[in-house]
Order: C-alpha cells, then sequence, then structure tokens
C-alpha cells in the first residue's frame, strides 16, 4: 500500500511536470514568438494558397519546379474564406485564393481585400471573365444540371427530368434537393441565371413553384449529388463536372437541361497586403500566360471550361456546346446577389426553420 | 514556506492571465462586432436578427434539452452498468463510449444516414423501410449519444469516490440492490449528474456540425451562425446569434451555481473507504439501465462499423465492391499535417489538463473572491460554436503586441481554450469530493500551499486527471470548427483534410482518415488511461 502510493504520486508528479514545463515555454510568448518570425523569415518565398480542394497540389509542384517557389496550400469553401478575409482586417494569412464562385471574389474586390494583378496575358480573357480593373480572374466555369436516381424516380413513377421547368412538375413533390444558394455558389449562379433569363416577376414564380417541390435546402455545395447517390432523394441540382464520375452508375446519371445550363466562373485571385504578394501576382501571371499550364489546370479539374475564359486557347476543347449554355450577365451577379438572396431568404424562410 | 506561496501566487496570476487573454478576449472581440456601425445601427440588427431568430432560439432550446436528457441517461446507465453492474456490458458500453468521444464530426451524422436513411443499409436493405431519417430525431440522438463520453467518464470518477462503506451499511441493513442505487447512490452522483447535463445542454446548442448534416429543415441558431458565416460572409449578424446563445448559456450557468452550492454540501466528507464487499446494482433500475447501456454500445458500434467499412469499399449499398483505394490515395498524399495534428492536440491536452487543475484549485478549493466568475470566464469559449471562437482569435490576435495568426500557437490556444471547461469541471467535481479536513490537517502539520496541493489533492485527482487529458485530447484531435479559420497552411492539420474530403463529396477518402484518425488518437487515450490510472478500485 506504501509502495502503492509513492508510485502514483510519482506518476501524478511527473505528468503534473511535464504541463507546467509546456506552460512555461508557452507564457514565454517572446520566445515562441521568436520562433514564428523566424520561420515567416526564412519561408517568405513559400507562396500560402487557399483553395477549393487539395487535387491542385501536382499544379503547385509544376510552379515550385518552374519558379523555384515552394507552395503550400489548405483548403476553404469561397464563403469562408471571405469571412477569414473580413475578420483578418487587411493581415491575410495566406497569398492567393484559388477556386471558388465569383461572387465570393467580387464582394472581396469590392471590401478592398483583393490586389489587382497586370500582365499582358490579361487581355486574353473573354469578358466578364476577369474583373475589369484585373482583381480577379476565371480558371474555368462550374455549369449547372441535374443529377437523377433511377431506382428512385421509378418508385415515383416520374421520368428523369429533361428541363428546368420540368423541376416544377408536381410529381417532383419532395424529391428534389438543391443546396442553399448562400452556401453554394453554382446555386446561386442557377438562381441569378433564372432570374435573368426568365425576368425578375416569371423568375420568381418559377423559383417559388421549385421551392414547393424542394424539402429543405441542403447547406454545403457537394450535398445534393452525395445524396441523389445515396439514395436519398431522387433528383439533385448539382454542379457538373467529371469529379462526379465517381457517383456514378447504371441507376445514377446527371443531366443537363435542355433548356440551358446555368454557370459559375470560378476565380483566382492575390490578396492584398499579403505576406507574399508578389509571389501570388507571379503565379497569376505563370499560369495564365502559357498553355501548357493551363492545359494541366484543365486536367486537374477534370474539364475544359478554361476555354470559355480564354477563347483563344489552342489544343483545348469544350465538351458540350457552348449553346448549352444559360445566357448570364456575370457583371450582376456581386450587385444583385444581396437583394436576390434576402428575397431568396424570404420566400423559402418559414420552410428553413420550419419543425417536421 | 514564503517561496511555496510565491509558487502558488504566481500560478495564480499565470492562471488568470491566460484565461483572461486566451479565453475571454477573444470572446468578447467576436461578440463585440455585434455592435459594428454605431448604436443606432446596432439596434436594428438586433432587433432583426433576434426576431427572425426566435423559432430558432426555441428549436435550440427544445433539441438541447432533449438531447442532454438523453445524454444523460446513456451515461448514467454505462457509468452505472461499469461500476456495479455485469462485467461483459460494463465494458462492452463504456467502450463504446470512449469510441464515441473520438468521432469526427459530421462523419457520424453521414454513417447514420448511410445505415437509416431512405436507403439506408439497416432500414431500406435489411427492414424494407423508407424513412426519411432528417429532422430534429437525428439531430437529438446523434448528440445525445455522441456527447455522452465526457458524463460517462465524470459519472465514472464520482461513482468511485463513492464511499463503499455506505453502500455496504445500507445492505448490511437489510435494503435491495434497487433501493441502495436509488436511495444511497443516485443522491451522491446527482450534482455530477447536473452538471453533466448543463455542459451537454452547452455544447448542443453550439454544435452546427449534427443540425447542417443531418437537420434537413430543422434549423437551429448554431446552424444559422454556420450559413451566417460561410454563405453571408456577416460577422455582425453572427455575432448577435452568438450573443442569443451566449444568453442561453449563462441563465443555464446560473442556475448552476445555486445547485452547486448543494453539491458541496452533498458530496464533502465521500471519500472512498476502500474495501468492503462489492455491490451488485439489482431489480428495475438495473433492467433499465442494463438495456440503454447495451442498446448505446450496439448502436455505437453499428455507426463505428458503417464508417470502416465505408473506408474500404467503393460507392454506397450493400453490394458495393471492396477496395483499399482510399487508404492508398492517403499515404500517396501528405501525412505531414496528421503528424502535426497528433502534436498540437497532445499540447492543448497537457496545458488544458495543468490549466483546469489550476482554475478548479483556485476556484473550489481556495475559493478566492470572484471564483465563480473566473470559472465562468474559463467556460466561455465553450458556449460558442468553434468557428465564432476561431473568428474571435482572428479578430484578436491578428496585430502587435500579440500576433499569432498563421502560426501553431494559436491553434493549440484555440483548443485549450475551446475544452478547458471539461477540464475545470473534472477537477471540480472530484476536489469537490475530497474532504476539507484532509486539507487543513495537512496546512497544520506545516505543508504549503504547492505541497497541499501535490501531496494531499493531486493523489485523488487522477480519475479527472485521465477524463481531462482523454477529453483534451480527443476532441482536439477531432475539432473542426475552431480550426477551420485558423489553419494556415503551413500549420493544415489531419481533421482539415479530413473535410476537404468530405466537401468534396468524397466519403470513402474522409472514411479513410477518420479510420487512422481514431485510430491514433484511441491508442493515445489508452497510454494515458493507463498512465493515470483507472480509479481506485
Amino acid at each position: 500500500m506504501k509502495f502503492n502510493v509513492s508510485r502514483r504520486s510519482f506518476i501524478a508528479g511527473a505528468a503534473a511536470l511535464v504541463p507546467m514545463a509546456v506552460l512555461a515555454g508557452c507564457g514565454n510568448n517572446a520566445s515562441s514568438d521568436g520562433a514564428s518570425a523566424n520561420q515567416e523569415a526564412s519561408s517568405d518565398k513559400t507562396l500560402q494558397v487557399v483553395c477549393t480542394n487539395e487535387s491542385y497540389k501536382a499544379l503547385f509542384d509544376m510552379f515550385t519546379k518552374d519558379k523555384g517557389m515552394p507552395v503550400e496550400f489548405v483548403s476553404m469553401s469561397s464563403g469562408d474564406v471571405l469571412s477569414k478575409l473580413r475578420a483578418e482586417g487587411g493581415t491575410p494569412s495566406a497569398d492567393l485564393w484559388f477556386g471558388g464562385g465569383i461572387d465570393s471574389f467580387m464582394a472581396a474586390a469590392k471590401d478592398g481585400l483583393l490586389e489587382p494583378v497586370d500582365f499582358p496575358a490579361a487581355d486574353k480573357f473573354a469578358e466578364g471573365f476577369k474583373s475589369p480593373d484585373n482583381y480577379w480572374f476565371s480558371k474555368g466555369v462550374t455549369v449547372v444540371g441535374f443529377i437523377a436516381n433511377d431506382d428512385l424516380l421509378k418508385e415515383t413513377g416520374a421520368p428523369a427530368p429533361a428541363a428546368w421547368t420540368d423541376l416544377v412538375k408536381s410529381e417532383y413533390k419532395d424529391e428534389i434537393i438543391m443546396s442553399s444558394p448562400a452556401v453554394s455558389g453554382t446555386n446561386y449562379a442557377a438562381v441569378a441565371a433564372i432570374l435573368q433569363n426568365m425576368g425578375e416577376i416569371d423568375g420568381w414564380k418559377y423559383l417559388e413553384e421549385l421551392n414547393a417541390n424542394i424539402p429543405f435546402y441542403t447547406k454545403r455545395g457537394s450535398d445534393p449529388s452525395t445524396r441523389v447517390s445515396q439514395g436519398e432523394v431522387a433528383v439533385g441540382i448539382t454542379y457538373l463536372d467529371r469529379t462526379l464520375d465517381d457517383l456514378l452508375t447504371d441507376s445514377i446519371h446527371t443531366i443537363q437541361p435542355s433548356d440551358g445550363m446555368p454557370y459559375m466562373p470560378d476565380g483566382v485571385a492575390a490578396f492584398k497586403g499579403a505576406a507574399n504578394v508578389d509571389g501570388a501576382k507571379e503565379f497569376i501571371e505563370w499560369l495564365f500566360s502559357s498553355d501548357e499550364n493551363l492545359k494541366e489546370l484543365a486536367a486537374i479539374d477534370k474539364k475544359n471550361t478554361i476555354k470559355l475564359c480564354i477563347p483563344s486557347l489552342e489544343g483545348v476543347e469544350l465538351d458540350f456546346d457552348e449553346k448549352a449554355l444559360m445566357k448570364e450577365d456575370i457583371s450582376q451577379f456581386g450587385e444583385m446577389r444581396d437583394a436576390v438572396l434576402e428575397k431568396w431568404d424570404d420566400m423559402t424562410s418559414g420552410k428553413e426553420v420550419k419543425e417536421k | 514556506m514564503a517561496l511555496q506561496a510565491t509558487g502558488a501566487d504566481g500560478a495564480l496570476a499565470l492562471a488568470v492571465g491566460l484565461v483572461a487573454v486566451f479565453s475571454v478576449w477573444p470572446v468578447v472581440a467576436m461578440l463585440a462586432r455585434s455592435l459594428d456601425g454605431g448604436p443606432a445601427t446596432a439596434a436594428a440588427r438586433y432587433g432583426e436578427v433576434v426576431g427572425a431568430s426566435l423559432p430558432l432560439i426555441g428549436n435550440s432550446l427544445f433539441s438541447g434539452i432533449l438531447a442532454s436528457l438523453l445524454s444523460c441517461a446513456i451515461a448514467l446507465a454505462v457509468a452505472v452498468m461499469g461500476a456495479f453492474g455485469p462485467k461483459g456490458l460494463g465494458a462492452a458500453s463504456r467502450g463504446a463510449a470512449l469510441l464515441s468521444m473520438v468521432s469526427p464530426p459530421f462523419l457520424a451524422s453521414l454513417a447514420y444516414i448511410q445505415l437509416f436513411g431512405r436507403r439506408g443499409l439497416i432500414t431500406h436493405g435489411i427492414l424494407g423501410l423508407s424513412v426519411d431519417p432528417y429532422g430534429w430525431v437525428g439531430v437529438v440522438l446523434m448528440q445525445g449519444l455522441f456527447f455522452c463520453a465526457v458524463n460517462v467518464m465524470l459519472l465514472s470518477a464520482s461513482l468511485g469516490r463513492i464511499d463503499r462503506r455506505l453502500m455496504a451499511a445500507a445492505t448490511d441493513l437489510g435494503a435491495s440492490g434497487s433501493r441502495v442505487f436509488l436511495d444511497v447512490v443516485m443522491p451522491l452522483i446527482r450534482p455530477t449528474l447536473v452538471a453533466c447535463f448543463l455542459l451537454t445542454f452547452v455544447r448542443s446548442i453550439s454544435d452546427y456540425g449534427t443540425p447542417v448534416v443531418i437537420g434537413g429543415a430543422f434549423e437551429t441558431v448554431a446552424s444559422r451562425i454556420y450559413v451566417q458565416l460561410t454563405g453571408y460572409s456577416d460577422l455582425a449578424g453572427a455575432a448577435v446569434l452568438n450573443v442569443c446563445l451566449l444568453a442561453c448559456a449563462v441563465a443555464v450557468y446560473w442556475a448552476r451555481r445555486h445547485l452547486d452550492a448543494k453539491a458541496e454540501r452533498l458530496a464533502a466528507g465521500t471519500m472512498d473507504g476502500g474495501g468492503g464487499t462489492p455491490f451488485t446494482i439489482t431489480g428495475v433500475p438495473a433492467g433499465l439501465l442494463g438495456i440503454i447501456a447495451a442498446a448505446f454500445a450496439v448502436f455505437v458500434g453499428v455507426l463505428y462499423l458503417a464508417i470502416l467499412r465505408c473506408a474500404f469499399v467503393r460507392g454506397m449499398g450493400w453490394d458495393a465492391p471492396f477496395t483499399l483505394e482510399n487508404f492508398q490515395h492517403l499515404v500517396d498524399f501528405d501525412l505531414a499535417p496528421l503528424g502535426r495534428g497528433i502534436v498540437y492536440a497532445a499540447l492543448a491536452a497537457l496545458i488544458g489538463c495543468a490549466l483546469g487543475a489550476a482554475v478548479a484549485y483556485f476556484c473550489r478549493r481556495r475559493q478566492m473572491p470572484g471564483s465563480s466568475l473566473f470559472a465562468f470566464a474559463a467556460a466561455t469559449p465553450y458556449m460558442l460554436p468553434g468557428t465564432c471562437l476561431g473568428l474571435g482569435y482572428i479578430l484578436s490576435f491578428n496585430s502587435e503586441p500579440l500576433k499569432l495568426t498563421g502560426t501553431g500557437a494559436i491553434i493549440v490556444a484555440v483548443l485549450v481554450a475551446k475544452q478547458l471547461t471539461v477540464s475545470v469541471d473534472a477537477f471540480s467535481n472530484a476536489l469537490a469530493q475530497v474532504p476539507r479536513d484532509l486539507d487543513r490537517a495537512a496546512a497544520d502539520l506545516g505543508a504549503g500551499e504547492l505541497s497541499r496541493f501535490g501531496d494531499v489533492l493531486w493523489p485523488n485527482l487522477r480519475e479527472a486527471v485521465a477524463v481531462s487529458l482523454l477529453n483534451g485530447f480527443s476532441s482536439a484531435m477531432m475539432a473542426y470548427g475552431a480550426v477551420v479559420f485558423l489553419v494556415a497552411p503551413r500549420t493544415k492539420t489531419g481533421i482539415v483534410q479530413l473535410f476537404d474530403a468530405l466537401a468534396s463529396g468524397r466519403y470513402g477518402y474522409a472514411a479513410a482518415i477518420a479510420v487512422v484518425l481514431i485510430t491514433i488518437t484511441l491508442a493515445v487515450n489508452a497510454v494515458c488511461w493507463r498512465l493515470a490510472g483507472r480509479g481506485r478500485r
């Protein structure tokens, strides 16, 4: 017993010592600050990237090989990036913003959080695919269509929808899933494009009818496709690209709506006030000035929509007819966002908070 | 002795300073954003946001109370079965509780949908049903299940410290197993049970992951905050909602202070007598708690099997083919964030344990003036959704003199702050059950404050150390909300990679990362558990 107690207190004492030592180290902020300052100094030449997903590693590796600048990256949704930028108050902890709905880039540019990047190849962009003052550039577009689960459709007896106008039919009641346009840039594009094409009055009328068929809006952009493939709902409104290929089976397939696909440009920008803002500028110029780099990007993104942004790009062809896209005035996307989302909220509220 | 007194005072100053800088300041910085734009704008904002959110507040309270009740019922069942029930069931359900503590956010909810959704492997595949898994039932169920682990540990520690002679005496006087449980054991652990309820309630109303995934049309304040930040990047509006959450939590803490006073009186003087005949619970309570514990163990087991299976198959459904590509993908990719995550979590657990012990000691033992305020201050980060705490950290530490954004230190700090109150609670409960006389006797014999803490109290706090370290490490490994805004490319951790996989819909890959994280965390926990000792039985 006696021995037991002393062994116990030995272990307890040892356990107590470790955190105390750590605390002492942490309390001494000067030293930890110094260490991080050193780290920053030595990695000044590192490019810190916020991207939409981690598959761009190969592209960043190419940049490092060409320019000798190491790249570190972390993924974050564009809405989160914007929240973070606003909280950081002009001291961004990354240099380059790579990917995300252009509406967030427009909002950031409006808040003065982006750094303009002027370079010769910037003239190659088609109208609407870069900001007039070079605050952001598009590296492709995300198109919006449907994904359908035939097993579930068979159960409900409805055919797969072929067009946006099909979605409001009563046979799809509670069988359609869509992400909230506030959270998903692509679905914001869908709502904005519908309003632009149908006009304010008919557009909202359509959205209201659509709303009646949608039981609730998910809060993450990838939810509709995964939920449909899991058999939770029959039809999803989703981005269409080849990253969905993994989900497709005999009974699960994507649909390009015959009355047009809305699309959302995918942005790239340098953060104003970033530690390595020159590196970010260098990267943007490097990427858009070389056809080879853009082709690598298209290969990673598994889509060739960069061709829409830079029509002069050779050796890359769109895998759909450009006419399949809805007509959009992207320049309005940033300005109309607040008003559209507010109205959207009013229209769907009572629904989003409704108890089942 | 004079030196020791200064040592204790120095520790106090350090603890107060750390809590002020890393718990209070960021929370205040975040909440202050609700006042942006001057009094008139702020007033209008409060009116608008609060008005629009009243149903959400109702939803939060509703699901929070139900989830906390469920969680406490489960925790009680598991802890009691572990202490007084059949060995196998006790071990199985405690194992399930340990496992559930190591739950990657979102994934368990996704597994739930996979199992019990419209095409669920169980509901549809086996039972042939087509049920809608979305709504408040799923939220309450998942929160109740996955928030109970800490409660199990707090309750087990509490049960372990009950004087066995009391139960033996009652048994000798002819009381049945069920009467002893209801009349002797329950009153003694009630204070801990109340603490558990409140802790779970606060955690439930600030949890956004569960309602976001399986809430469907059921929205809470926390899930609204998520939309506000991710969809609208509206810091001011999110801050107002945070004030609402905090108001609920403050009310709860105020109620708790009232109950705590009773707790001290009840618990004082209970000390382990050691030995005695082992007590076995019988009767209706035994049956009821046994069923709950068994159901819990089965449910958690099935959910984790679903995650495990997901990591090894391609696609969904019962006929999905076996594959190792998810793990291959993991190895091919960057393993550094995994290692980094372990280091951050270990540091956070150790610092959180030491700081929690210090705060509990100064509040409970020394009962210095303002100690309840101090304990509340340490608890505030726990009351906010992790994302908002993270934003508070950015707001507070993005400029000199304390520029920490982009460093690993800020991540460790936020992980410590977020879970500090659990550690404080564990130590407070334990201290409440060590008689003050012991302390006084040591003081009379000339022991200084530090040696009284080290030699008299510490040996009685080993369960608390275990709870604090296990919870600290597990939640730090799995914390996503708190770190999402704070990770810089060079400080990315494993959980961030898991989220990247989830966000791009690659569940298999996400499940593979989760399996690795869970395995590592469980291994570390097992070591901690051994080192800290498993109770005094």
